[in-house]
């Protein structure tokens, strides 16, 4: 009889790896930090009306489905609403920060985390992946500077999964994990957790309390109000600035008292005025017309001109695009002023020759279907099934 | 040198934010999230604050940042650098109690702007994003944009000439990333680079409205091609207070030009000329006085009309002595202009000696029907006649007008007489003077001047084109 050969390394996990393994699990017990885990899910499943070839809609979500077959990304990843604890252990370092265009970035930011392979998918029932997010309580800040009594909590997501090489124990089975982890941002990839309160019983989402997001808008915001203090439209004001209206002969054309066609009962002519209106501007240059008649005089506004004007008067015909102001020269309505200024910002009322198809928001009745006036051009007039 | 800085390059980077400022993405619900953009080179305090001074805040991603690359100087562009343009500017008036432009004119301007420098101002984009597709739903939306180049404006401001500017898109980096991205990864990063024609002023002057209102003679003469150097020799007027008028003297009474140039330019607005009564000015147009409306005149004219500070300024024909009053329009009648005259701007009075004394006054003008001297007769009493005392062919003149001798005192109308003490003496015979003499009536503090054998008042008569002008500023 022969004693069998010493061998540590089993084809099959035995006695001594489950005692090591216990050991180990111990060992994270004692020594190591909670870790919250958001379990990553799958991406979310694309509408039957919305999916396509390349975003198609699987059965189920499942964290192996790819949302994005063309750039192969999962953009819009679901995570579960509960939250998994666990013990991980990991080498402490110092930060630093990173100043970047976008501001301050952790520059080392990689944390490599270890935790117990049995442990954890016993936790989360399966293997760590790529895109569960991290949740580290021992990092809490509670002295951030914000006026909320809340701490900040710090989330990492983890990059990759491999086995731990100091997790080899002599049997030479992996008892550990590790975890390549990177701070998460606030994007779209993490709304899911981001959109949960930041506490039990706190208004605020995580978002709210987390992300740079809403003080960077500010900061936008004031910056293109600023840009709208300083060129609120497109072209020049010369609203403020006067007019002289004049006379066929070139002399300075007044209304005065010993006139006998003014009607005091029209509510366009002013007692004040001394000089009469002009029918041109006294100004020229690139993009003056606005609405406004010239030297601050009355005006009237709509479809349809009115019924017995007045010489001078001004109607802006508000059916026109853009807006056009005319002056009634005692015979017929003259275009004085197309109103031309709009705005330079990007929102919805700039409505330049191009950006009006961009900002075009109406639709029309046409055959019995309200068709909207803006379509992709790859999609506008598609056949539709027949079948 | 003073010192000045308008913020212009600050404006143009403000400007390139808001032209990249508004971009959506989808959030992954349907709706629109806003990308932030901000400038790129932050200071790292305001970025401690941003992160609330925690490491644990999170960036939010999609982000765009912008910042200047370069500002080169456009040696292309550049232009004369002495080059300076006017701008005449008529304000409305403004009611600083209410705060509101009013419906009628207000200040007026001339603003003059030097060439500025040209530069090329050249900025990067990078916009951060956390896909491929949400690097795309930004792109497509911004390069629309640029076919090849978008406007901007830095002020609507309508004298400001280097507001206007476009952004053309130079380049195009689709990521900062290398492929195969390798053991780490970065965030991925698209940059734009865009440049700006722009220009760097120096400050505008601003001033009192310059445009040219009077032409006061025409320096040029036609027929010879030269220009009349004695207008133009500085020096002859340097010395002066105001410049006066070139102005000949030809059978049609006084014109204003120069002896070289016959070719009288349009002087004045319409070419109108005025004609003074007393304290009362008229407008003559086209042979006619008093038929236009002074209102409409004032309206044409640089400056803000303001009553009784508004000045009219009319050059003495004779002396070449500027007369200067403030005027006020009729409020019943605007074709009368009303003016206060500055009596220190009167010609001086002509001396007339006598041999009891030399004056360039004289105590009364009086009617010699009616008027008895005897209770005012002391030596010296000097008088101005509007009819005439006695006659050579009398016999027996007025007792009143008699000398102490008895013998009568003989003087025609418009003479001026001087009691001595003991007769009556014509010191200045109107009959015999072909000069133009001013003289002042102590009585009523009014200067007179003799012209043409009668006498009125000294700021009376016509005043031709070329020979007055208004200062609404006074």
């Amino acid at each position: 009889m022969c004693m069998p050969r010493l061998s540590l390394y089993k084809p099959e996990r035995g006695n001594d790896y489950e005692f090591l393994d216990r050991q180990i699990e111990e060992m994270f017990t004692v020594g190591g930090t909670d870790i919250n885990i958001h379990k990553y899910l799958g991406a979310e499943n694309p509408a039957e009306g919305d999916a396509t070839p390349a975003q198609p809609q699987y059965n189920a979500v499942n964290e192996t489905n790819i949302q994005d077959l063309l750039f192969l990304e999962n953009r819009d990843r679901k995570y579960d609403a509960d939250v998994y604890n666990t013990r991980a252990i990991y080498n402490i370092q110092d930060i630093d920060f990173d100043l970047s265009q976008f501001g301050l970035f952790l520059s080392n930011d990689t944390l490599f985390m270890t935790v117990h392979i049995r442990s954890i998918v016993k936790t989360l029932g399966r293997k760590p992946l790529s895109g569960d997010v991290i949740e580290l309580p021992h990092l809490k800040d509670e002295y951030a500077l914000n006026e909320l009594d809340l701490a900040l909590k710090r989330f990492y997501v983890i990059e990759d999964v491999n086995r731990a090489a100091e997790g080899f124990s002599p049997t030479w089975y992996p008892h550990l994990y590790r975890l390549k982890l990177k701070q998460i941002y606030d994007g779209r990839e993490y709304k899911d957790i981001l959109d949960l309160p930041a506490s039990e019983d706190s208004d605020s989402t995580l978002r709210d309390i987390l992300s740079t997001y809403e003080k960077e808008m500010q900061i936008n915001n004031a910056v293109v109000q600023q840009a709208e203090e300083d060129a609120p439209l497109a072209g020049y004001d010369v609203s403020h600035l006067y007019t002289v209206a004049y006379n066929d002969d070139g002399t300075v054309e007044l209304q005065t008292a010993d006139e006998t066609d003014i009607d005091a009962s029209n509510l366009t002519q002013l007692t004040s005025q001394v000089d009469g209106r002009p029918d041109t501007s006294g100004y020229t240059g690139y993009l003056l017309g606005t609405k406004d008649a010239p030297n601050g005089a009355p005006y009237g506004m709509g479809s349809s001109f009115p019924r017995s004007p007045i010489d001078g008067d001004y109607f802006l015909r508000t059916d026109f695009f853009p807006n056009r102001l005319f002056r009634y020269d005692g015979t017929k309505w003259m275009k004085y002023a197309d109103n031309e200024r709009i705005t330079l910002s990007n929102d919805i009322a700039r409505k330049t020759y191009k950006t009006r198809f961009i900002n075009e928001t109406a639709s029309n009745e046409i055959g019995g279907e309200q068709v909207d006036v803006r379509q992709s051009l790859s999609k506008a007039l598609r056949p539709k099934a027949d079948n | 040198m003073l010192y000045f800085y308008d913020g212009q390059v600050r404006r143009y980077i403000t400007q390139i934010m808001r032209m990249l400022s508004n971009f959506g993405v989808d959030d992954g619900t349907g709706n629109g999230k806003t990308v932030p953009v901000m400038y790129g080179d932050l200071t790292r305090q305001v970025a401690n604050i941003i992160r609330d001074n925690s490491e644990n805040k999170l960036p939010s991603a999609p982000r765009m940042a912008v910042y200047v690359t370069a500002l080169e100087q456009d040696r292309d562009r550049t232009g004369d650098a002495t080059y300076v343009r006017k701008t005449n500017i008529r304000e409305r008036a403004y009611d600083e109690d209410n705060k509101e432009y009013l419906n009628y004119q207000g200040k007026n301007y001339t603003v003059e702007r030097i060439m500025p420098t040209p530069f090329i101002l050249r900025v990067n984009v990078d916009i951060w994003t956390t896909s491929t597709d949400q690097k795309l739903q930004l792109l497509e939306q911004i390069l629309v944009l640029f076919n090849p180049s978008l406007e901007i404006q830095t002020t609507d401001n309508f004298v400001d000439w280097t507001s206007l500017t476009v952004v053309h898109l130079e380049n195009i980096q689709f990521t900062n990333r290398s492929i195969p991205v390798g053991v780490d990864s970065e965030i991925d990063i698209a940059t734009l680079g865009f440049s700006t024609p722009i220009y760097i002023s120096p400050p505008a002057a601003v001033k009192r409205m310059g445009a040219i209102t009077n032409i006061i003679t025409s320096m040029f003469d036609e027929e010879r091609g030269t220009v009349d150097l004695g207008e133009t020799i500085p020096e002859i007027n340097a010395y002066d207070d105001y410049p006066i008028s070139g102005k000949t003297q030809n059978e049609h009474g006084s014109t204003a030009q120069t002896d070289l140039a016959r070719h009288s330019a349009d002087v004045n607005y319409k070419t109108y000329g005025v004609y003074i009564d007393g304290n009362n000015a008229q407008i003559i147009a086209r042979g006619a006085v008093g038929q236009t409306s002074w209102r409409a005149l004032i309206e044409n004219l640089p400056g803000t009309y303001r009553s009784n500070l508004s000045r009219i300024y009319l050059t003495n024909l004779d002396t070449s002595s500027l007369l200067t009053g403030t005027i006020g329009i009729h409020p019943l009648d605007e074709t009368l202009l009303t003016i206060n005259w500055d009596e220190d701007s009167f010609p001086d009075d002509s001396i007339i000696t006598s041999a009891y004394a030399e004056r360039t006054s004289i105590d009364a003008i009086i009617d010699p029907t009616t008027f008895n001297p005897d209770s005012t007769k002391v030596a010296g009493l000097r008088l101005l006649t509007l009819g005439p005392i006695g006659d050579v062919n009398n016999t027996f003149g007025p007792t009143a007008w008699q000398n102490n001798d008895g013998s009568d005192f003989v003087a025609e109308a418009n003479d001026i007489i001087e009691w001595d003490g003991t007769k009556w003496t014509v010191i200045f015979d109107a009959s015999e003077s072909n000069e133009v003499i001013y003289i002042t009536n102590l009585k009523t503090s009014k200067q007179y001047r003799f012209k043409n054998d009668e006498w009125l008042l000294s700021v009376d008569g016509e005043y031709p084109v070329g020979t007055w002008r208004i200062d609404l500023d006074g």
